[in-house]
Protein backbone atom coordinates (compact mmCIF):
# COMPACT_ATOMS: atom_id res chain seq x y z
CA UNK A 1 0.00 0.00 0.00
CA UNK A 2 2.32 2.33 1.09
CA UNK A 3 5.10 1.74 -1.91
CA UNK A 4 2.25 1.88 -4.35
CA UNK A 5 1.20 5.57 -2.93
CA UNK A 6 5.25 6.22 -2.85
CA UNK A 7 5.29 4.73 -7.24
CA UNK A 8 1.45 7.35 -7.86
CA UNK A 9 2.59 10.39 -5.88
CA UNK A 10 6.40 10.00 -7.74
CA UNK A 11 4.01 9.76 -11.04
CA UNK A 12 2.16 12.58 -10.20
CA UNK A 13 4.58 14.79 -8.86
CA UNK A 14 7.45 14.95 -11.76
CA UNK A 15 4.23 15.55 -14.65
CA UNK A 16 3.10 18.20 -12.72
CA UNK A 17 6.39 19.78 -12.17
CA UNK A 18 7.60 18.60 -15.74
CA UNK A 19 3.89 20.50 -17.31
CA UNK A 20 4.93 23.25 -14.89
CA UNK A 21 8.72 23.72 -17.01
CA UNK A 22 6.91 22.81 -19.78
CA UNK A 23 10.69 20.98 -20.99
CA UNK A 24 9.36 17.22 -21.23
CA UNK A 25 12.84 16.53 -18.94
CA UNK A 26 11.63 15.42 -16.04
CA UNK A 27 8.98 13.01 -18.00
CA UNK A 28 11.97 11.32 -19.93
CA UNK A 29 12.41 7.89 -18.44
CA UNK A 30 15.76 8.54 -17.77
CA UNK A 31 15.39 11.11 -15.84
CA UNK A 32 11.89 9.66 -14.31
CA UNK A 33 13.37 6.15 -13.61
CA UNK A 34 16.27 8.03 -11.38
CA UNK A 35 14.33 10.20 -9.71
CA UNK A 36 11.63 7.38 -8.67
CA UNK A 37 14.48 4.77 -8.21
CA UNK A 38 15.82 7.88 -5.32
CA UNK A 39 12.40 7.91 -4.20
CA UNK A 40 12.69 4.10 -3.80
CA UNK A 41 15.55 4.12 -2.27
CA UNK A 42 17.58 2.63 -5.37
CA UNK A 43 19.26 5.08 -7.68
CA UNK A 44 21.41 3.39 -9.24
CA UNK A 45 18.86 0.51 -10.50
CA UNK A 46 16.70 3.59 -10.97
CA UNK A 47 19.63 4.57 -13.88
CA UNK A 48 19.73 1.58 -15.55
CA UNK A 49 16.43 0.75 -15.76
CA UNK A 50 15.92 4.64 -17.55
CA UNK A 51 18.45 4.28 -19.76
CA UNK A 52 16.87 1.14 -20.94
CA UNK A 53 13.16 3.03 -21.47
CA UNK A 54 14.83 5.84 -22.98
CA UNK A 55 16.06 4.14 -25.68
CA UNK A 56 12.53 2.04 -26.04
CA UNK A 57 10.87 5.44 -26.10
CA UNK A 58 13.44 6.95 -27.83
CA UNK A 59 10.83 8.21 -31.15
CA UNK A 60 7.65 8.92 -28.56
CA UNK A 61 6.96 12.42 -27.32
CA UNK A 62 3.87 13.81 -25.91
CA UNK A 63 3.56 16.51 -28.19
CA UNK A 64 0.11 17.75 -28.27
CA UNK A 65 -0.38 15.45 -25.88
CA UNK A 66 -0.53 12.43 -28.54
CA UNK A 67 1.63 9.62 -26.77
CA UNK A 68 1.54 6.77 -28.46
CA UNK A 69 2.31 4.88 -25.22
CA UNK A 70 2.33 6.24 -21.56
CA UNK A 71 6.05 5.89 -21.00
CA UNK A 72 5.95 8.25 -18.00
CA UNK A 73 3.69 5.46 -16.13
CA UNK A 74 5.40 2.46 -17.99
CA UNK A 75 8.83 4.20 -16.34
CA UNK A 76 7.93 4.80 -13.01
CA UNK A 77 6.27 1.17 -12.51
CA UNK A 78 8.81 -0.28 -14.04
CA UNK A 79 11.17 1.01 -11.53
CA UNK A 80 8.55 -0.07 -8.66
CA UNK A 81 8.44 -3.58 -10.22
CA UNK A 82 11.72 -3.37 -10.02
CA UNK A 83 13.73 -1.89 -6.56
CA UNK A 84 10.04 -2.45 -4.79
CA UNK A 85 8.36 -5.90 -5.89
CA UNK A 86 11.69 -7.67 -6.95
CA UNK A 87 10.76 -8.56 -10.19
CA UNK A 88 13.63 -9.55 -12.96
CA UNK A 89 14.79 -6.35 -14.72
CA UNK A 90 13.57 -7.94 -17.98
CA UNK A 91 10.34 -9.13 -17.01
CA UNK A 92 9.20 -5.97 -15.10
CA UNK A 93 10.40 -3.85 -18.33
CA UNK A 94 8.02 -5.86 -20.35
CA UNK A 95 5.15 -5.40 -17.96
CA UNK A 96 5.46 -1.76 -17.91
CA UNK A 97 5.06 -1.44 -21.11
CA UNK A 98 2.35 -3.11 -21.68
CA UNK A 99 0.59 -1.12 -19.07
CA UNK A 100 2.02 2.11 -20.31
CA UNK A 101 0.75 1.17 -23.86
CA UNK A 102 -2.87 -0.23 -21.90
CA UNK A 103 -3.25 3.03 -19.20
CA UNK A 104 -3.97 4.61 -22.50
CA UNK A 105 -7.65 3.33 -22.51
CA UNK A 106 -8.36 6.44 -19.92
CA UNK A 107 -6.83 8.77 -22.32
CA UNK A 108 -10.11 9.99 -23.81
CA UNK A 109 -11.70 10.59 -20.68
CA UNK A 110 -9.13 12.88 -19.43
CA UNK A 111 -9.51 14.51 -22.89
CA UNK A 112 -12.79 15.03 -22.57
CA UNK A 113 -12.82 16.42 -19.25
CA UNK A 114 -10.10 18.59 -20.61
CA UNK A 115 -12.99 19.69 -23.33
CA UNK A 116 -14.97 20.08 -21.21
CA UNK A 117 -13.27 22.39 -18.45
CA UNK A 118 -12.37 24.82 -21.63
CA UNK A 119 -15.64 26.82 -21.72
CA UNK A 120 -15.20 27.61 -17.80
CA UNK A 121 -11.58 29.27 -19.01
CA UNK A 122 -12.85 31.40 -21.90
CA UNK A 123 -15.43 32.47 -19.32
CA UNK A 124 -12.73 33.77 -17.30
CA UNK A 125 -10.55 34.62 -20.12
CA UNK A 126 -13.51 36.54 -21.17
CA UNK A 127 -13.48 39.23 -17.60
CA UNK A 128 -9.99 39.65 -18.25
CA UNK A 129 -8.38 38.29 -14.61
CA UNK A 130 -5.31 36.86 -15.59
CA UNK A 131 -4.73 35.85 -12.43
CA UNK A 132 -7.53 33.62 -11.92
CA UNK A 133 -6.88 32.35 -15.51
CA UNK A 134 -3.53 30.98 -14.01
CA UNK A 135 -4.95 29.36 -10.72
CA UNK A 136 -7.53 27.59 -13.33
CA UNK A 137 -4.42 26.07 -14.92
CA UNK A 138 -2.82 24.81 -12.15
CA UNK A 139 -6.20 23.35 -10.83
CA UNK A 140 -6.15 21.58 -14.01
CA UNK A 141 -2.59 20.16 -14.21
CA UNK A 142 -2.90 19.33 -11.09
CA UNK A 143 -6.17 18.05 -10.12
CA UNK A 144 -7.73 16.99 -13.69
CA UNK A 145 -4.49 16.30 -16.44
CA UNK A 146 -3.13 13.21 -14.66
CA UNK A 147 -6.05 12.21 -12.03
CA UNK A 148 -7.64 8.89 -13.67
CA UNK A 149 -3.75 8.38 -15.01
CA UNK A 150 -2.70 8.50 -11.14
CA UNK A 151 -5.00 6.17 -9.70
CA UNK A 152 -4.51 3.63 -12.55
CA UNK A 153 -0.78 4.19 -11.72
CA UNK A 154 -1.80 3.54 -8.01
CA UNK A 155 -4.11 0.42 -8.64
CA UNK A 156 -1.03 -1.20 -11.06
CA UNK A 157 1.45 -1.40 -8.61
CA UNK A 158 -1.12 -1.81 -5.89
CA UNK A 159 -1.93 -5.15 -7.12
CA UNK A 160 1.70 -5.44 -8.57
CA UNK A 161 2.88 -5.99 -5.08
CA UNK A 162 1.32 -9.34 -4.56
CA UNK A 163 0.07 -10.08 -8.25
CA UNK A 164 3.58 -10.22 -9.69
CA UNK A 165 5.24 -12.34 -7.25
CA UNK A 166 2.51 -14.60 -7.83
CA UNK A 167 2.75 -14.33 -11.65
CA UNK A 168 6.67 -14.86 -11.24
CA UNK A 169 6.02 -18.41 -9.48
CA UNK A 170 3.29 -19.83 -11.66
CA UNK A 171 4.82 -18.53 -14.96
CA UNK A 172 6.52 -20.81 -17.03
CA UNK A 173 10.53 -20.40 -17.52
CA UNK A 174 9.69 -19.65 -21.41
CA UNK A 175 7.33 -16.30 -21.20
CA UNK A 176 10.27 -14.93 -18.67
CA UNK A 177 12.87 -15.96 -21.27
CA UNK A 178 10.56 -14.71 -23.83
CA UNK A 179 9.91 -11.23 -22.07
CA UNK A 180 13.34 -10.83 -21.11
CA UNK A 181 14.56 -11.12 -24.65
CA UNK A 182 12.19 -8.32 -26.21
CA UNK A 183 13.30 -6.23 -23.31
CA UNK A 184 16.52 -5.67 -25.74
CA UNK A 185 14.34 -5.76 -29.09
CA UNK A 186 11.58 -3.19 -28.26
CA UNK A 187 14.08 -0.29 -28.18
CA UNK A 188 13.48 -0.65 -32.41
CA UNK A 189 10.14 0.41 -31.95
CA UNK A 190 11.20 3.82 -30.92
CA UNK A 191 13.79 4.43 -32.98
CA UNK A 192 11.05 3.14 -35.60
CA UNK A 193 9.00 5.88 -34.96
CA UNK A 194 12.01 8.62 -34.86
CA UNK A 195 12.93 7.26 -38.20
CA UNK A 196 9.85 7.72 -39.75
CA UNK A 197 9.64 11.64 -38.17
CA UNK A 198 13.25 12.18 -40.33
CA UNK A 199 12.30 9.93 -43.19
CA UNK A 200 14.33 10.77 -46.30
CA UNK A 201 13.98 7.39 -48.52
CA UNK A 202 17.03 5.72 -49.14
CA UNK A 203 19.12 8.44 -47.84
CA UNK A 204 18.10 8.03 -44.41
CA UNK A 205 19.15 4.11 -44.70
CA UNK A 206 22.52 5.08 -45.97
CA UNK A 207 23.13 7.21 -43.15
CA UNK A 208 21.57 4.78 -40.49
CA UNK A 209 23.77 2.04 -41.64
CA UNK A 210 26.62 4.69 -41.59
CA UNK A 211 26.11 4.99 -37.79
CA UNK A 212 25.52 1.15 -37.24
CA UNK A 213 28.89 0.25 -38.86
CA UNK A 214 30.81 3.39 -37.27
CA UNK A 215 29.83 2.22 -33.72
CA UNK A 216 29.47 -1.70 -33.84
CA UNK A 217 32.91 -2.42 -35.72
CA UNK A 218 34.34 0.94 -35.73
CA UNK A 219 33.60 1.37 -31.99
CA UNK A 220 33.61 4.89 -32.46
CA UNK A 221 31.79 6.67 -29.07
CA UNK A 222 28.63 8.58 -29.50
CA UNK A 223 29.99 11.96 -29.64
CA UNK A 224 32.75 11.86 -32.00
CA UNK A 225 30.37 10.24 -34.48
CA UNK A 226 27.81 13.38 -33.13
CA UNK A 227 30.77 14.98 -34.67
CA UNK A 228 30.88 13.58 -37.97
CA UNK A 229 27.38 13.47 -38.15
CA UNK A 230 27.43 17.61 -37.41
CA UNK A 231 30.36 17.85 -40.22
CA UNK A 232 28.62 15.37 -42.61
CA UNK A 233 25.16 17.89 -42.16
CA UNK A 234 27.05 20.80 -42.38
CA UNK A 235 28.68 19.94 -45.78
CA UNK A 236 24.94 18.84 -47.08
CA UNK A 237 23.50 22.08 -46.03
CA UNK A 238 25.96 24.11 -47.81
CA UNK A 239 25.82 21.91 -50.83
CA UNK A 240 22.03 22.10 -51.04
CA UNK A 241 22.47 26.09 -49.90
CA UNK A 242 24.31 26.84 -53.08
CA UNK A 243 22.29 24.54 -55.30
CA UNK A 244 19.18 26.26 -54.57
CA UNK A 245 21.38 29.50 -55.09
CA UNK A 246 22.62 28.93 -58.30
CA UNK A 247 18.73 27.80 -59.21
CA UNK A 248 17.27 30.91 -58.61
CA UNK A 249 19.99 32.79 -60.28
CA UNK A 250 19.33 30.64 -63.20
CA UNK A 251 15.43 31.33 -62.84
CA UNK A 252 16.02 34.90 -62.44
CA UNK A 253 18.13 34.92 -65.56
CA UNK A 254 16.08 33.58 -68.29
CA UNK A 255 13.18 35.20 -66.32
CA UNK A 256 15.12 38.69 -67.41
CA UNK A 257 15.72 37.02 -71.16
CA UNK A 258 12.09 36.85 -71.72
CA UNK A 259 11.11 39.80 -70.42
CA UNK A 260 13.91 41.09 -73.35
CA UNK A 261 12.34 39.40 -76.01
CA UNK A 262 9.29 40.13 -75.23
CA UNK A 263 10.21 44.19 -75.13
CA UNK A 264 12.34 43.72 -78.43
CA UNK B 1 22.77 35.45 -42.62
CA UNK B 2 19.99 37.72 -41.10
CA UNK B 3 20.95 40.89 -41.26
CA UNK B 4 20.73 42.27 -37.37
CA UNK B 5 20.82 45.73 -37.90
CA UNK B 6 18.29 48.09 -36.53
CA UNK B 7 17.54 46.44 -33.34
CA UNK B 8 16.34 48.32 -30.89
CA UNK B 9 17.85 48.18 -27.28
CA UNK B 10 15.45 47.14 -24.57
CA UNK B 11 14.63 49.27 -21.78
CA UNK B 12 14.59 47.80 -17.79
CA UNK B 13 10.68 47.84 -18.18
CA UNK B 14 10.59 46.02 -20.79
CA UNK B 15 13.71 43.31 -19.87
CA UNK B 16 11.40 42.85 -16.64
CA UNK B 17 8.08 42.15 -18.95
CA UNK B 18 10.34 39.62 -21.54
CA UNK B 19 10.99 38.37 -18.23
CA UNK B 20 7.85 37.20 -16.86
CA UNK B 21 6.50 36.81 -20.00
CA UNK B 22 8.74 33.84 -20.47
CA UNK B 23 7.76 32.43 -17.15
CA UNK B 24 4.73 31.91 -18.52
CA UNK B 25 5.69 30.97 -22.02
CA UNK B 26 7.38 27.72 -19.88
CA UNK B 27 3.56 25.89 -19.46
CA UNK B 28 2.86 24.81 -22.97
CA UNK B 29 1.87 21.22 -21.58
CA UNK B 30 -0.51 22.89 -18.64
CA UNK B 31 -3.84 22.92 -19.43
CA UNK B 32 -3.93 22.24 -22.83
CA UNK B 33 -7.09 20.76 -24.79
CA UNK B 34 -7.69 19.32 -27.96
CA UNK B 35 -9.94 22.51 -28.55
CA UNK B 36 -7.13 24.97 -28.56
CA UNK B 37 -4.03 23.07 -27.57
CA UNK B 38 -1.07 25.58 -26.25
CA UNK B 39 -3.62 28.84 -26.61
CA UNK B 40 -3.74 29.16 -22.28
CA UNK B 41 -0.05 28.93 -22.11
CA UNK B 42 -0.04 32.08 -24.47
CA UNK B 43 -2.03 34.01 -23.33
CA UNK B 44 -0.36 34.22 -20.13
CA UNK B 45 2.69 34.75 -21.67
CA UNK B 46 1.00 37.80 -23.29
CA UNK B 47 -0.27 39.17 -20.34
CA UNK B 48 2.61 40.81 -18.53
CA UNK B 49 3.38 42.30 -22.08
CA UNK B 50 -0.38 43.27 -22.78
CA UNK B 51 -0.14 44.87 -18.88
CA UNK B 52 2.04 46.73 -20.44
CA UNK B 53 1.22 48.42 -23.55
CA UNK B 54 -2.74 48.73 -23.20
CA UNK B 55 -3.69 51.52 -20.86
CA UNK B 56 -7.78 50.92 -21.18
CA UNK B 57 -8.13 47.42 -19.23
CA UNK B 58 -10.62 47.20 -21.92
CA UNK B 59 -8.36 46.91 -24.75
CA UNK B 60 -6.20 44.85 -22.62
CA UNK B 61 -8.91 42.44 -21.81
CA UNK B 62 -10.19 41.93 -25.47
CA UNK B 63 -6.33 41.21 -26.36
CA UNK B 64 -6.17 38.50 -23.56
CA UNK B 65 -9.63 37.21 -24.72
CA UNK B 66 -8.77 36.92 -28.48
CA UNK B 67 -5.25 35.15 -27.46
CA UNK B 68 -6.77 32.69 -24.97
CA UNK B 69 -9.34 31.01 -27.66
CA UNK B 70 -7.17 31.13 -30.53
CA UNK B 71 -5.88 27.63 -31.30
CA UNK B 72 -1.90 27.88 -30.48
CA UNK B 73 0.15 24.36 -31.03
CA UNK B 74 3.70 24.79 -32.04
CA UNK B 75 7.38 23.16 -30.47
CA UNK B 76 7.94 24.72 -26.94
CA UNK B 77 10.92 26.57 -27.73
CA UNK B 78 9.12 28.55 -30.83
CA UNK B 79 6.25 29.09 -29.02
CA UNK B 80 9.10 31.69 -27.29
CA UNK B 81 9.52 33.01 -30.98
CA UNK B 82 6.26 33.78 -31.60
CA UNK B 83 5.23 35.03 -28.21
CA UNK B 84 8.01 37.70 -28.51
CA UNK B 85 6.86 38.63 -32.36
CA UNK B 86 3.39 38.70 -31.05
CA UNK B 87 4.06 41.06 -28.31
CA UNK B 88 6.18 43.05 -30.92
CA UNK B 89 3.05 43.45 -32.33
CA UNK B 90 0.73 44.17 -29.78
CA UNK B 91 2.82 46.82 -28.74
CA UNK B 92 2.56 48.26 -32.54
CA UNK B 93 -1.43 47.94 -32.04
CA UNK B 94 -1.82 49.46 -28.45
CA UNK B 95 0.58 52.36 -30.13
CA UNK B 96 -1.54 53.04 -33.36
CA UNK B 97 -5.35 51.54 -32.68
CA UNK B 98 -6.01 53.34 -36.08
CA UNK B 99 -3.96 50.81 -37.87
CA UNK B 100 -5.83 47.53 -36.25
CA UNK B 101 -3.32 44.95 -36.87
CA UNK B 102 -5.69 42.14 -34.33
CA UNK B 103 -6.41 40.82 -37.60
CA UNK B 104 -2.46 40.49 -38.78
CA UNK B 105 -1.20 39.34 -34.89
CA UNK B 106 -3.98 36.01 -35.44
CA UNK B 107 -2.85 35.29 -39.14
CA UNK B 108 0.74 35.64 -38.04
CA UNK B 109 0.16 33.24 -35.47
CA UNK B 110 -1.76 30.70 -37.45
CA UNK B 111 0.73 30.58 -40.66
CA UNK B 112 3.69 30.16 -38.76
CA UNK B 113 2.79 27.99 -35.94
CA UNK B 114 2.57 25.02 -38.30
CA UNK B 115 6.55 25.22 -40.02
CA UNK B 116 7.60 26.39 -36.81
CA UNK B 117 6.35 23.23 -35.12
CA UNK B 118 7.93 21.41 -38.20
CA UNK B 119 11.00 22.79 -38.02
CA UNK B 120 10.86 22.39 -33.87
CA UNK B 121 10.22 18.87 -33.92
CA UNK B 122 12.53 18.09 -36.45
CA UNK B 123 15.62 20.13 -34.97
CA UNK B 124 14.94 19.79 -31.27
CA UNK B 125 13.14 16.34 -30.82
CA UNK B 126 14.23 14.02 -33.89
CA UNK B 127 18.02 15.41 -34.09
CA UNK B 128 19.18 17.19 -31.14
CA UNK B 129 17.70 15.15 -28.55
CA UNK B 130 18.44 12.04 -30.26
CA UNK B 131 22.20 13.02 -29.91
CA UNK B 132 22.25 14.10 -26.08
CA UNK B 133 20.06 10.80 -25.26
CA UNK B 134 22.14 8.34 -27.19
CA UNK B 135 25.50 9.84 -25.43
CA UNK B 136 23.49 9.70 -22.01
CA UNK B 137 22.01 6.57 -22.40
CA UNK B 138 25.71 5.45 -23.17
CA UNK B 139 26.75 6.43 -20.02
CA UNK B 140 24.37 5.43 -17.92
CA UNK B 141 23.61 2.14 -19.01
CA UNK B 142 25.89 0.81 -15.81
CA UNK B 143 24.41 2.95 -13.40
CA UNK B 144 25.81 5.91 -13.49
CA UNK B 145 24.62 9.43 -12.66
CA UNK B 146 26.60 11.29 -15.24
CA UNK B 147 24.24 10.46 -18.06
CA UNK B 148 20.95 11.52 -16.62
CA UNK B 149 22.94 14.85 -15.32
CA UNK B 150 24.37 15.15 -18.61
CA UNK B 151 20.68 14.82 -20.20
CA UNK B 152 19.12 17.41 -17.80
CA UNK B 153 21.90 20.24 -17.88
CA UNK B 154 22.13 19.88 -22.25
CA UNK B 155 18.51 19.08 -23.23
CA UNK B 156 16.47 20.51 -20.44
CA UNK B 157 18.20 23.30 -19.14
CA UNK B 158 19.75 23.96 -22.94
CA UNK B 159 15.95 24.39 -24.38
CA UNK B 160 14.33 26.73 -22.21
CA UNK B 161 18.16 28.79 -22.52
CA UNK B 162 17.23 28.72 -26.11
CA UNK B 163 13.56 29.93 -25.59
CA UNK B 164 14.22 33.03 -23.43
CA UNK B 165 17.14 34.28 -26.61
CA UNK B 166 14.05 33.20 -29.32
CA UNK B 167 11.37 35.23 -27.06
CA UNK B 168 14.07 37.98 -26.57
CA UNK B 169 15.04 38.10 -30.35
CA UNK B 170 11.50 38.10 -31.54
CA UNK B 171 10.64 41.16 -29.46
CA UNK B 172 13.29 43.10 -30.70
CA UNK B 173 13.54 41.87 -34.37
CA UNK B 174 9.68 41.35 -34.67
CA UNK B 175 8.64 39.93 -37.55
CA UNK B 176 11.20 40.48 -40.16
CA UNK B 177 13.20 37.84 -38.76
CA UNK B 178 11.22 34.99 -39.61
CA UNK B 179 10.05 36.23 -42.74
CA UNK B 180 13.67 36.43 -43.54
CA UNK B 181 14.76 32.74 -43.18
CA UNK B 182 11.35 31.71 -45.13
CA UNK B 183 12.21 34.16 -48.47
CA UNK B 184 15.27 32.58 -48.70
CA UNK B 185 14.46 29.42 -48.67
CA UNK B 186 16.47 27.76 -45.78
CA UNK B 187 14.07 26.10 -43.80
CA UNK B 188 13.76 22.69 -45.91
CA UNK B 189 17.63 22.61 -46.25
CA UNK B 190 17.85 22.93 -42.52
CA UNK B 191 15.44 19.78 -41.79
CA UNK B 192 16.49 17.48 -44.44
CA UNK B 193 20.23 18.30 -42.68
CA UNK B 194 18.92 17.59 -39.30
CA UNK B 195 17.60 14.60 -40.76
CA UNK B 196 20.77 13.53 -42.42
CA UNK B 197 22.22 13.77 -38.56
CA UNK B 198 19.52 11.91 -36.88
CA UNK B 199 19.36 8.42 -39.40
CA UNK B 200 23.49 8.27 -38.32
CA UNK B 201 22.47 8.23 -34.54
CA UNK B 202 19.74 6.34 -35.12
CA UNK B 203 22.25 3.79 -36.34
CA UNK B 204 24.44 4.32 -33.43
CA UNK B 205 21.49 3.40 -31.32
CA UNK B 206 20.42 0.23 -33.16
CA UNK B 207 24.30 -1.02 -32.47
CA UNK B 208 24.30 0.01 -28.90
CA UNK B 209 20.69 -1.07 -28.12
CA UNK B 210 19.26 -3.46 -30.07
CA UNK B 211 20.29 -7.18 -29.15
CA UNK B 212 19.16 -10.58 -30.58
CA UNK B 213 21.00 -13.48 -29.39
CA UNK B 214 19.64 -17.04 -30.99
CA UNK B 215 20.32 -19.40 -28.12
CA UNK B 216 19.34 -22.40 -30.59
CA UNK B 217 22.41 -24.84 -30.55
CA UNK B 218 20.86 -27.99 -32.40
CA UNK B 219 23.51 -31.00 -31.98
CA UNK B 220 23.16 -33.02 -35.61
CA UNK B 221 25.30 -36.22 -36.98
CA UNK B 222 26.96 -35.46 -33.71
CA UNK B 223 28.45 -31.26 -34.59
CA UNK B 224 26.88 -28.82 -32.48
CA UNK B 225 25.39 -26.16 -35.13
CA UNK B 226 25.76 -23.04 -33.30
CA UNK B 227 23.32 -20.49 -35.50
CA UNK B 228 24.56 -16.75 -33.69
CA UNK B 229 28.68 -17.91 -34.05
CA UNK B 230 27.72 -18.42 -37.99
CA UNK B 231 25.66 -15.42 -38.02
CA UNK B 232 28.13 -13.39 -36.39
CA UNK B 233 30.97 -14.54 -38.50
CA UNK B 234 28.73 -12.69 -41.29
CA UNK B 235 28.11 -10.15 -39.79
CA UNK B 236 27.28 -9.07 -36.65
CA UNK B 237 24.20 -7.19 -35.07
CA UNK B 238 22.95 -8.40 -38.61
CA UNK B 239 19.92 -9.50 -36.95
CA UNK B 240 19.46 -6.28 -35.26
CA UNK B 241 19.47 -4.15 -38.53
CA UNK B 242 16.93 -6.32 -39.78
CA UNK B 243 14.78 -5.99 -37.11
CA UNK B 244 14.64 -2.64 -37.40
CA UNK B 245 14.02 -2.77 -41.23
CA UNK B 246 10.91 -5.01 -40.63
CA UNK B 247 9.70 -3.03 -37.80
CA UNK B 248 10.05 0.45 -40.10
CA UNK B 249 8.55 -1.07 -42.68
CA UNK B 250 5.56 -2.23 -40.74
CA UNK B 251 5.15 1.08 -39.37
CA UNK B 252 4.98 2.51 -42.89
CA UNK B 253 2.42 0.24 -43.58
CA UNK B 254 0.29 2.07 -41.04
CA UNK B 255 0.85 -0.36 -37.86
CA UNK B 256 0.62 1.33 -34.55
CA UNK B 257 3.92 1.25 -31.83
CA UNK B 258 1.47 -0.59 -30.04
CA UNK B 259 0.70 -3.09 -32.37
CA UNK B 260 4.35 -3.23 -33.06
CA UNK B 261 5.07 -3.65 -29.02
CA UNK B 262 2.42 -6.71 -28.77
CA UNK B 263 3.69 -8.51 -31.42
CA UNK B 264 7.31 -8.65 -31.11
CA UNK B 265 6.50 -9.58 -27.27
CA UNK B 266 4.48 -12.21 -28.29
CA UNK B 267 7.02 -13.20 -31.05
CA UNK B 268 10.02 -13.60 -28.66
CA UNK B 269 7.57 -15.82 -26.08
CA UNK B 270 6.69 -17.90 -28.92
CA UNK B 271 10.21 -17.80 -30.24
CA UNK B 272 11.17 -18.97 -26.25
CA UNK B 273 9.05 -21.85 -26.38
CA UNK B 274 11.14 -23.29 -28.73
CA UNK B 275 14.46 -22.76 -27.41
CA UNK B 276 15.25 -20.32 -30.35
CA UNK B 277 15.46 -16.73 -28.30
Amino acid sequence: MTNALLIAFAYLLWQVADNWLGWQTFTRPLVLCTLTGLMCGDITTGVIIGAELEAVYMGVSAIGGEAPSNYQAASVLAVGFVVLSGADQGVGLALAVTVGTLINAVKPFTQAIALALHPWFMKIAETGNVKKFRIAMWMQVIFVSQLLNTIVVFLVALGGEAGLQTFISICPAFIINGLNASANMLVVVGLCLTTQAIWNGTTTVMYVILGFVAVKYLALGTLPLALIGIVIAFAHFQNSYKLAQSRSAAAIGTNAQEGDDFYE
Amino acid sequence: MISMNKAPKLTPEERKMLNKSFYFSLGTNMASSKVSQQSKCFAMAMAPGLEMFYDDPEDRRKAFYRHAGEFFNTHQVFLGLLVGIALAMEKQQAEHPEDDITETISTLKASLMGPTAGIGDSFFFNCYRVIIAGLCIGLSANGSLLGVILFVLLYGCLLLVYKYIFLTAGYRYGTSLITEAFERGIVPLITEAAGILGAIMVGALIAQNVSIKIALQPVIGGATIDFQGMLDSIMPGLLSLLLWGWSFSQVQKGWSPTKLIFMIMGACVVLAFFGIL
